[in-house]
């Protein structure tokens, strides 16, 4: 009986001696610290914070999309579609449209940038790498901030002191987190918003910051560079009317890329990673935003295909449904030129009413995969035309960069105008034509407070033809989702929308 | 040897090796499997002994010791106080016997290697009547004789003989009239008229074994008198013959106090919950416990909408019994997984007899909707007259705007030839509105046209008779045939007995593609129990079910019961051609047609099942032994969406076809120090000391494909486009320290107390651990001196406990901080922060307090009252958070709780008990007050509302007043600046109100069954009280005044109101009228009060005169039916399908099902 019992209790002690069994881990996620055990871990955490600016709510739609809505450009089908809150200015404190997306979006990347910067204080060696990841977050930080203060704030002339238009009502940024820690404070007591030119002060601050830890680095495909940095901090000196500042930034930027020769653009532009296209988010066949892409929203179910004998002939199965239409206006401008090429990029559909947008449409028939441009040559080019014209007395210089933007389009020269303001009108008029639905327009007219009219269609109603900037919506509501969780920021709606109230 | 004989003294030997002391109910169980074969072997055993002073019980375990021999015998027929000296050397034990009870009032049988001792009754006084001598034989029903019964005269039971060997017996009588009693422990007793007879032979029958004597508590079994928990036991006999795919559907209206929905979809997991609902964010569920295993019981298809259930994979034949346990004493057992309570299910083992026992169950049935859950319907013509009207009304609208309508309509009804609008009259309008029917329900012809002049110039035209009468209902229900086999063995030898079975049951849906199909295989083990050194057993079940069935819980358009209240009735399912029509009118749900997608599209869910558990036991003395218990939980689970390339869905991608492959493996291992030991006869103390651990792995595959060449062949390789794959695992344990003690006194005092310790994996490494406790007593005062006068008083005990048990976050790692990976940015792998850690998460903590009374009246009645309050703190609640942290919401353990409190009484009353017919009837009622408190905001969902002092489910919205019988318009109160009730038009200043809850304040069961002879007649109702239910069916679908009006539309909106009809209940009907809102009030709100009859059986029991003949044991036969009849306000809703009170047209309807079956034993 002894020897049975021994062998019965060492049984049993086998059996029930495991003594790890307590620690699991799970197999499609992560431990933080084991993510930032090298730099090869960081990259992946790096590679999410792309991923993230991919997304419908964020540049895969939602940034481009909103600007479309409020802008001259595009009128949203009257219901059940997409933005047409937005198209209407119709958003409220309580229903503010996409607004609570866009929110929660651009936060979560944000925290995402901080958790990244945070981790990667402890990887050891690997410097050169570091560095290089270090700046790509801090500048996608920038960005990040950048965009909300677009959404969710009044632009510089507005909201910061010494602006032309500058009053108390609208001096409120976004709130701010830098660290990680701040996150994780924010969980218990949120932060406020902070007042827009220190966010503004911030987002220059990163980018520059960034252009340091990027300077060593070579350019990759998708990923924020030294020049797409440079470019994008020049967007910013514009915002801010720092014309200096802005060409310094976009000098270093313009090298980047060439402009796309006129005999070729039409079957060039849309192409992914073209000359011109200085950052870039992809997409690919197995990894498409479908009938959330901007694609799908502005195009018509027409073969776009540049070249092929069916372009342009509407097929039953065709890709998108568009939602929005192009405007009366913009097909104007767009043809305008009797030279210019840019006029491929917009066409009537098959009942006349509306018109598509082909500014997204895919290689090959494939329309719903595309790529998302953030920063082009153009841009910057015509971003250093604006700062020449406004701080340099000799406007030939303005002219030139705005020339190689109009000749590229129009195999024709552009003629320098009289007049400092014409060409100021000029350039903004190239930009609108340029850099159609690629998030510039109506923030262009707004950062400038130039008014602007709308074609009464679709959501566009007489009450909203004509923009002010006088209406509350042309920002976004601070959500009701974050003024519930956040006691800090209930007393800071923006103005014009309902003080927060408990429901 | 010598023999001697001293005084009475209260001696108490030693311990003897094996101790014997036993209960009655192990008695019966052993006796009555006795087998006579080689008996006489062991009377030639020697004994060698030498003691004094002992008593005989002390005697007998000193033999038993020195021998292989077993005592049988009744504690309390003994004399414990006389005691006796005896020496024997290598004597043969017949003899040590002969002379040791040669005096004594004790006769003694061996059997086998069992002796069995029987008390003689005193010698009778010489007889001076005519006495008889009888003798004859006694045998069982298979006919092989019984030794060791006891036979006496019922007159003058002192005079008593014992059966041999071979069952036979003499007796002398004297009187040639007495009654002779036969009566053996696991047999029923039978009385007989001696009638001058020398010669009485005999078949005992025997006694059915009543598990509801005894309570499992998945660490043990306890006497149900000695149970000091709350917990109900369903027996086997309410199991076996209910037409049910899974062993829970049975528990509504056998449980008090447990409440259960669910759907009639073959196979589908219903939702049980034991005294109300405890959790928001964790499971409310509770733990299924099998044979001592933790079950696992999550779905494994990774879609709600398409969950399998690991339940519907045990035979429900294989069950013994189910145990229920709802208190702290009894679910404080399971710690951290204790909160909603434990049904424990123990399977059917084998027994030693013998001969091995066959059990052949057949039922064949049939399954209809049943007609309380089915939605009446408008025919063609009705809905004509509805969309018609409606859509006049609408188009008058568009022209006179919101406003004016309502005089503009009554202006026009009033004059409907000189009136005009527009420049149309009534007449004209209506014309005008047949138009518009004529382009709405087109239908497509073989030319690839339409047929579309159903109306000209106001008269029927060349197409009317192309329209359909279709009722969409009917056309996706069907009579589905239901039927299942089961075959089992139960036997068993000296040292092992074992039970088997095997089952195919397959029951087809009343939705058309649905069904269960189950093949399932059990294998059981035992050891011989006692007197072993070793005891072991092993519990071995495999099964596959295959489960079909649409989707459910969601509103897809491919769900057939969803789409067919969406399709007007006179769209015609095929069209001329034979073909489906796929053109709906307005191209409803994506021209889904339900038919051909209840025919075409496939949701399989097959799912195999490995449960098995073994134990090993070490009987360390005969009061301790250490058990060790492994067992296996395996499964493998599929699922497969098929949507076929015709149509719906498939159409836009030509087909698609979802596969997804899971398996989950849990290994559990329960170490046991069991005790269990009697001082003085008096004081018991058994219980445990153990250390339990479990492990779970889960791992999964899925892939999607698109484009497949034919509907044929619908398997991935054929897919031109494969879509997706992805896959997962997860793991999680935990490890625990278990103990339990229970005290009893004179049986008749009751204590227990148990602790548990958990520690799970699924907390932070500082936040493991949890700790359980529970305290019990219970005192049964029947038992009592002062209570032998209450003769009435068969039974009363009094019992009471308080403890506290938890349940876990849903959430397995939600502790740590991660980065979710499986993202890519350019094809490069890419992670974002997923979780935020929440270090200090912790256990909901659920304290119990439970006090009962239960007893048995005048032999006939049983009661039970128990009252119980459970309250579940420490609420796990996705609180939400500002965005900028870069969450949303995070899961913590709020300040919020909900309590529980109810009482719960049985009645339970043999009616009429003659010979011949037996009738009784049970009642039972169960009281709920569920209750938030602690909650910081309201939480307010589109009807539902929970808030501080009330239910979990509370109804909240604008209450109804009602149309303006002058208008016809909806009107909603509200309360003006004096708090009077107002009333309102426009929806907008409507106010929300707390408008009753979803859960019954009173629920329970009425039983009742009538015996006569061999017939056997029962029925069961279930009933409800006190709670409300929404029509969220009518709402949505097919009470919406014509808001969509391409729907089907049910028979009670024929009364609605209009200028001609101003006493309709139902406002004015205007198509596509309105904002949706409007329907969210009161007006589908209805009192929830029902009464169910939900099983009525006739069964017949064959006669053994003719079972005999074909060589066959017993033999019955029973035709029953399910689901029969409800009462309740709202038509067309079975109320036992939803716990949240919704009539949803998503629901698949409940089923009546008709069986007959027919049960053999051989």
């Amino acid at each position: 009986m002894k020897k049975i019992s021994i062998i019965f209790l060492m049984m049993i002690a086998f059996l029930s001696a495991c003594d790890d069994v307590l620690d699991k881990k799970p197999y499609t996620s992560m431990p933080e610290e084991d993510v930032f055990m090298s730099a090869e871990g960081a990259q992946v955490a790096l590679e999410g914070i792309y991923n993230a600016l991919t997304g419908e709510d964020y540049y895969g739609r939602l940034i481009y999309a909103f600007e479309a809505s409020k802008g001259p450009d595009f009128w949203v089908e009257d219901t059940g579609n997409r933005f047409e809150r937005e198209n209407a200015y119709r958003e409220s404190s309580t229903s503010g449209g996409y607004a609570g997306d866009a929110w929660d979006k651009i936060y979560d990347v944000i925290f995402a940038c901080n958790s990244l910067l945070e981790g990667i204080k402890s990887i050891q060696g690997e410097e050169a790498e570091v560095t290089r990841i270090r700046g790509e977050a801090t500048a996608i930080r920038a960005l990040a901030y950048f965009d909300l203060m677009r959404l969710f704030a009044y632009p510089p002339i507005f909201s910061v002191p010494g602006g032309e238009h500058y009053a108390e009502k609208y001096k409120m940024g976004v709130p701010l987190l830098l660290t990680k820690q701040e996150h994780l404070d924010a969980l218990i007591n949120p932060p406020g918003r902070e007042d827009a030119s220190v966010c503004y002060d911030q987002i220059v601050a990163d980018f520059d910051a960034a252009i340091l830890d990027l300077q060593e680095s070579d350019i990759m495909r998708g990923k924020i560079s030294y020049e797409a940095a440079n470019a994008l901090l020049g967007r910013v000196h514009l915002y801010l009317g720092e014309w200096d500042k802005a060409i310094e930034a976009c000098t270093k930027a313009k090298d980047a890329g060439d402009m796309i020769a006129y005999g070729i653009y039409t079957s060039t532009y849309f192409k992914p990673f073209n000359n011109e296209n200085i950052w870039e988010l992809g997409y690919s066949e197995t990894d498409h935003l479908g009938s959330n892409s901007l694609n799908s929203l502005v195009r018509n179910p027409t073969v776009d295909i540049p070249g092929h004998p069916d372009d342009g002939d509407v097929l039953d199965d065709g890709i998108g449904y568009a939602g929005y239409g192009g405007s009366k206006s913009l097909q104007a401008i767009l043809n305008a030129v009797p030279s210019d090429l840019r006029s491929y990029l917009i066409c009537d559909n098959e009942t006349g009413r509306k018109r598509g947008i082909r500014k997204y449409i895919g290689v090959n028939g494939a329309h719903n995969v595309h790529n998302i441009p953030i920063v082009r040559l153009p841009e910057v080019l015509l971003t250093l035309a604006e700062a020449e014209a406004e701080s340099n007395s000799d406007l030939s210089m303005a002219a030139g960069y705005l020339n190689e933007v109009y000749k590229a389009r129009t195999d024709s020269e552009y003629e320098l105008p009289a007049t400092k303001e014409q060409l100021i009108e000029d350039i903004l008029l190239e930009r609108r034509k340029e850099l159609v639905l690629e998030g510039h327009t109506f923030w262009d007219y707004f950062r400038r407070a130039i008014p602007f009219e709308r074609e009464e269609e679709g959501n566009v109603n007489s009450e909203v033809a004509e923009i002010d900037y006088t209406q509350p919506q042309v920002v976004y509501p601070i959500p009701q989702n974050e003024m519930e969780a956040n006691k800090n920021i209930r007393g800071q709606q923006n103005p014009g929308y309902d003080p927060y109230t408990d429901q | 040897m010598k023999k001697m004989q001293t005084r009475p003294c209260r001696a108490y030997s030693g311990i003897g090796k094996i101790l014997r002391i036993m209960k009655i109910t192990f008695l019966l169980m052993v006796v009555c499997g006795l087998t006579v074969s080689a008996a006489s072997i062991s009377q030639t055993k020697k004994v060698t002994l030498t003691v004094k002073n002992a008593t005989l019980l002390d005697i007998f375990k000193e033999i038993e010791s020195a021998t292989e021999l077993g005592f049988l015998y009744k504690n309390d027929q003994i004399d414990q106080r006389q005691t006796y000296s005896i020496t024997a050397e290598d004597e043969e034990v017949h003899n040590v016997l002969d002379a040791l009870l040669q005096d004594t009032q004790y006769h003694f049988t061996i059997i086998e290697n069992n002796v069995v001792i029987t008390a003689i009754p005193k010698q009778a006084v010489a007889a001076t009547q005519q006495q008889l001598t009888i003798n004859g034989k006694v045998i069982d029903v298979n006919g092989d004789p019984l030794p060791g019964v006891n036979v006496y005269s019922k007159a003058q039971p002192q005079n008593g003989v014992i059966t041999g060997i071979d069952g036979s017996y003499t007796i002398t009588v004297d009187n040639t009239n007495a009654i002779l009693t036969f009566s053996f422990i696991g047999f029923v007793s039978q009385d007989v008229q001696v009638a001058g007879r020398s010669q009485i032979n005999i078949t005992l029958l025997e006694e059915q074994v009543d598990i509801e004597e005894v309570v499992v508590t998945g660490y043990g079994q306890v006497a149900k008198e000695a149970y000091t928990g709350s917990a109900s036991v369903v027996s086997a006999r309410k199991i076996e013959d209910r037409p049910v795919a899974s062993f829970q559907d049975v528990l509504r209206g056998n449980s008090p106090g447990t409440l259960v929905t669910g759907t009639g979809q073959p196979g589908v997991m219903n939702s049980i919950r034991l005294r109300g609902i405890s959790s928001m964010n964790a499971s409310n569920a509770p733990l299924y416990v099998i044979d001592g295993v933790i079950m696992d019981v999550a779905n494994m298809s990774g879609n709600s909408d398409y969950a399998t259930n690991p339940l519907n994979s045990i035979n429900p034949s294989d069950i013994q019994s189910m145990t229920v346990l709802k208190d702290a004493a009894s679910a404080s057992l399971y710690g951290s997984r204790g909160a909603n309570g434990v049904i424990v299910i123990t399977t059917k083992q084998g027994r030693k007899m013998d001969k091995p026992k066959y059990s052949l169950d057949v039922q064949v049935g049939v399954a209809q909707i049943f007609s309380g859950s089915k939605p009446d319907l408008v025919n063609k013509d009705e809905f004509m007259e509805l969309w018609l009207e409606g859509e006049m009304h609408y188009q008058i609208r568009r022209k006179t705007g919101y406003d004016d309508f309502f005089t503009e309509i009554q202006n026009i009804y009033a004059d409907k030839e000189g009136y005009e609008v527009s420049g149309r009259n009534y007449h004209d309008w209506y014309e005008y509105a047949q138009r518009q029917f004529n382009s709405h329900f087109r239908i497509a012809n073989p030319d690839g046209g339409y047929y579309d002049e159903f109306f000209v110039d106001g008269e029927q035209g060349p197409d009317f008779d192309k329209l359909a009468d279709t009722n969409w209902y009917d056309e996706v229900t069907q009579s589905a045939p239901f039927q299942k086999y089961n075959l089992s063995t139960q036997g068993g030898s000296n040292n092992v007995s074992y039970y088997a079975s095997m089952e195919y049951f397959n029951q087809q849906g009343i939705l058309i593609g649905s069904a269960l199909e189950r093949y399932s295989l059990r294998m059981n083990l035992t050891s011989k129990p006692k007197g072993q050194l070793l005891h072991w057993g092993i519990n071995n079940m495999v099964s596959y079910s295959d489960q079909e069935g649409p989707r459910a819980n969601a509103y897809g358009y491919a769900m057939p019961q969803y789409t067919a209240l969406a399709v007007a009735p006179v769209a015609p399912v095929y069209l001329e051609d034979g073909s489906y029509n796929l053109s709906l009118p307005k191209n409803v749900n994506g021209n889904q047609n339900p038919v051909a997608v209840a025919e075409n599209n496939e949701y399989k869910r097959p799912q195999t099942k490995i449960l098995t558990t073994g134990f090993l036991q070490l009987n360390l003395t005969d009061w301790i032994n250490i058990n060790n218990r492994t067992s296996l939980d395996y499964t493998h689970a599929r699922r497969r969406n098929w949507y076929n390339k015709d149509f719906g869905d498939g159409l836009k991608n030509n087909g698609s076809l979802y596969e997804r492959d899971a398996r989950r493996r849990k290994l559990m291992n329960t170490t046991l120090v069991q005790f269990n030991k009697t001082f003085n006869n008096d004081h018991n103390i058994n219980g445990y000391l153990g250390f339990e651990v479990e492990d779970l792995n889960y791992e999964y595959v899925t892939a999607y494909g698109v484009n497949f060449p034919s509907n044929e062949t619908n398997y991935l390789s054929a897919a031109a486009t494969p879509s997706s794959v992805s896959g997962s695992r997860e793991e999680y344990s935990m490890t625990s320290m278990l103990s339990a003690i229970n005290y009893s006194y004179l049986d008749r005092y009751y204590l227990s107390a148990n602790l548990r310790s958990d520690e799970s994996s699924r907390f932070a490494e500082d936040y493991r651990r949890g700790t359980f406790w529970s305290i019990s007593g219970a005192w049964r005062i029947s038992g009592e001196a002062f209570m032998d006068n209450a003769d009435f008083i068969d039974n009363l005990k009094l019992k009471g406990s308080y403890g506290t048990n938890g349940t876990l976050p849903s959430a397995i790692y939600a502790w740590q901080s991660l980065y979710s990976v499986g993202g890519a940015y350019m094809n490069n792998p890419a992670g974002s922060p997923s979780f935020k850690a929440n270090e200090e998460l912790t256990w909901e903590e659920n304290k119990v307090f439970n006090i009962a009374l239960e007893g048995r009246l005048f032999n006939r009645v049983n009661l039970g009252v128990e009252y119980y309050n459970r309250k579940t703190e420490n609420l796990l609640q996705d609180l939400p958070v500002s965005s900028t942290s870069g969450y949303t919401s995070i899961l913590e353990n709020s300040a919020a709780s909900l309590s529980n409190k109810g009482l719960e009484i049985n009645v339970g009353a043999d009616l009429l008990r003659t010979t011949d017919i037996r009738w009784n009837l049970d009642l039972s009622l169960a009281t709920l007050k569920n209750e938030f408190s602690g909650l910081e905001s309201d939480i307010i969902g589109s009807t539902q509302i929970k808030r501080n002092g009330e239910s979990y489910y509370t109804w909240f919205m604008p209450e109804w007043a009602g149309i303006d019988q002058s208008t016809g318009e909806q009107q909603w109160y509200y309360t003006d600046e004096n708090g009077n009730n107002g009333i309102t038009k426009d929806f907008d200043d409507a106010e929300k109100r707390v408008l009753g809850k979803a859960l019954p304040d009173i629920s329970g069961s009425i039983a009742t069954s009538v015996s006569w002879k061999g017939f056997d007649l029962s029925a069961l109702f279930t009933y409800g009280l006190g709670h409300h239910v929404m029509d969220y069916t009518g709402r949505t679908a097919t009470k919406n005044d014509g808001y969509r009006d391409y729907r089907g539309i049910e028979r009670s909106q024929l009364n609605r109101w209009t200028p001609d009809n101003r006493t309709g209940i139902n406002p004015i009907r205007v198509n596509s009228s309105s904002t949706w809102d409007r329907y969210r009030s009161s007006r589908y709100l209805y009192k929830g009060d029902y009464l169910k009859l939900k099983n009525i059986k006739l069964q017949y029991s064959i006669p053994k005169v003719l079972t005999n003949r074909i060589n066959v044991g017993a033999a019955t036969i029973f035709a029953q039916a399910e689901n029969l009849w409800v009462t309740t306000e709202l038509d067309g809703f079975d109320p036992e399908i939803s716990l949240s009170g919704f009539r949803d047209p998503d629901q698949y309807p409940t089923a009546t099902t008709y069986t007959f079956g027919l049960k053999v034993n051989f």
